[in-house]
């Protein structure tokens, strides 16, 4: 079983430092571009959600996606678009996942959720100590 | 590979609200672009991380 130690990334919000559970993602377009990009393990998502200026580098013709409103703190009904999507998680030696995706309007860059990413691997969270762990679940 | 996972000093002020390419390596800056347009004309490598720099002074939850 494949186990591997990240440190939370550190960025300057303007006030203080955030820390994030992030790990870079590549993103598999229809159009067979690659766009590496970095995801929030986050597993109050449902699922993986990116932001929107992605599906057009992607090749993603939004009117054949799946109209699928999103939630969060900013209120309900946001639309969202689904599409079924490769991701390939970087430092796993690019495993591939092949999961729904919503593409929607916000300020991340992508929600690595519970449907997709984490029906592969398991999470733990060591904030004190500055560091998670990602656990590739073999039984999928 | 290294990567170093401190972007306080990689992603400044300077950055806020604009599209950027970071090195694999995340010790870098390799472009910035108002919009990712641009920015995808500046980079030729799959590798490279891509990311819209967040407003400042926000809680961010999503």
């Amino acid at each position: 079983m494949s186990s591997i130690k990240f440190p939370y990334t550190r960025e300057w919000n303007g006030n203080e430092i955030d820390y994030w559970a992030k790990i870079p993602v590549a993103l598999v377009g229809n159009n067979k571009r690659v766009l590496t990009v970095s995801g929030i393990v986050d597993t109050g998502a449902q699922h993986c959600v990116a932001k929107l200026d992605y599906a057009r580098v992607l090749g993603i013709n939004l009117d054949t996606c799946e109209p699928y409103p999103v939630g969060g703190l900013g209120g309900s009904g946001r639309p969202g678009y689904r599409t079924n999507l490769e991701l390939r998680i970087v430092d796993f030696n690019y495993f591939a996942i092949q999961t729904p995706v919503i593409f929607t309007e916000f300020d991340e860059d992508i929600l690595l959720g519970q449907k997709g990413f984490f029906d592969h691997f398991n999470l733990n969270l060591q904030k004190a100590k500055g560091i998670f762990t990602l656990t590739q679940n073999k039984l999928k | 590979m290294k990567r170093n996972y401190d972007l306080t000093k990689v992603i400044t002020k300077d950055h806020v609200g604009k599209w950027v390419a970071l090195s694999q390596d995340q010790t870098k800056v390799l472009a910035v672009s108002e919009n990712l347009e641009e920015l995808e004309k500046q980079i030729d490598d799959d590798t490279v991380i891509v990311t819209k720099v967040k407003k400042p002074g926000v809680s961010y939850a999503f």
